[in-house]
């Protein structure tokens, strides 16, 4: 990790792509959300996006397409990242995060939106005709995930883990 | 933000009462489950964005361990019981009779332990409302994590934000005397009148 970089925070709901060569993109403690990078290695644009939810609820009209659902988040990010001139065909796509973190027991699967996020993000793409490479992804735990817009290297950290490179 | 949810069904002044009803009670509950007199320093009822969502528990990459459980009934929501490792420790050392710092990590027996911490809480802060409301609240049984601030509230958000842009959250600090022992209880719920719309529910 380059120490003298910006690191710039992506909340939920949030996503920000650049060009800037000394900008790190974080999401911090991702639990059943999705960290979803995206990076050009020709044109070195990288994007990250913090994924909350797989779909806006049945019946919810009008909602503004954000970085909130994986099914207006994700098109939204590729979208902006060929605004800032990467291409689609270059795309390195990688994610984390989609843990289950409490685990109640006599519960049901509505209640695992983890894995319903990863699910979604692998239909979001399979439509879109791209594929993520790499991941880390379900289990239980938080997961901080980095992507270094200067290499598009993409690290993820865990609790008492040392961090993985995807 | 959802007018629905937020909008004419919900009578903040209603749930300040009840939050600051049912904290009390849930407290007295801690106290007697920790055998020691522990002191209410705040009650809030706060409408709290997705921004800051994940700073309810602090730094986001501080560690916590969380006691989380769903209720459901005429309403629902989620409760999350949060205390640094070292005080959720502490906790289990007072419950158990042990000398102080005798507990260093989370095992079976002490996530049992704080499991059950959270069992009466969260049913003590139930029943205050269920009664004041006349209405049946249950909760579920206790999941006990420890990870990330930033994790813990990411889960619990990413289901109350399902919604809503915001959510309201009781925010509930308290300490005891000596010991210094603080910690969070925060219960999210889902605002809405459930009566006549049985099919709505996810327990």
């Amino acid at each position: 990790m380059n120490p003298t970089a910006t690191v710039i925070s992506i909340g939920m709901g949030e996503m920000k792509v650049t060009g800037d060569p000394m900008v790190q993109l974080c999401c911090i403690g991702l639990g059943s959300c999705i960290g979803f990078s995206a990076y050009d290695p020709v044109s070195r644009v990288g994007g990250m996006a913090h994924l909350v939810l797989p779909n806006p609820a049945p019946g919810q009209n009008g909602v503004i397409p954000s970085a909130k659902y994986v099914t207006t988040g994700v098109p939204l990010i590729l979208e902006e990242m060929l605004k800032h001139g990467a291409q689609l065909s270059r795309l390195v796509i990688k994610m984390a995060g989609g843990a289950q973190m409490f685990n109640i027991p006599g519960s049901n699967m509505s209640l695992d939106i983890g894995t319903r996020n990863i699910e979604m993000v692998r239909s979001v793409l399979s439509k879109v005709g791209v594929r993520y490479v790499r991941s880390d992804i379900g289990g239980n735990k938080g997961r901080t995930m980095y992507l270094m817009i200067d290499t598009g290297k993409v690290l993820v950290r865990t609790v008492g883990q040392p961090a993985i490179e995807l | 933000m959802n007018q629905k949810t937020q909008g004419s069904l919900f009578d903040l002044s209603r749930w300040s009462k009840l939050a600051q009803l049912g904290s009390f009670n849930a407290i007295s509950g801690l106290s007697e489950m920790v055998h020691q007199e522990v002191k209410i320093n705040g009650v809030q009822l706060d409408e709290v964005s997705v921004r800051n969502a994940v700073s309810l528990l602090g730094k986001p990459e501080d560690m916590n361990v969380g006691i989380y459980l769903l209720f459901s009934g005429n309403t629902s929501g989620q409760i999350l019981l949060a205390f640094r490792p070292e005080i959720a420790f502490e906790l289990v050392d007072m419950v158990m009779g042990n000398p102080a710092n005798t507990t260093v990590e989370l095992g079976e027996m002490e996530r049992s332990v704080l499991g059950e911490m959270g069992n009466i809480v969260g049913t003590f802060f139930l029943n205050a409302l269920a009664n004041q409301a006349n209405t049946c609240l249950a909760p579920s049984p206790p999941a006990v994590v420890m990870d990330m601030s930033a994790s813990l509230m990411d889960s619990v958000m990413t289901r109350a934000l399902s919604e809503s842009e915001s959510v309201w959250v009781i925010k509930l600090s308290f300490s005891t005397g000596e010991r210094e022992l603080h910690g969070q209880f925060l219960v999210l719920p889902v605002i809405e009148n459930k009566q006549g719309d049985d099919n709505n529910g996810e327990e």
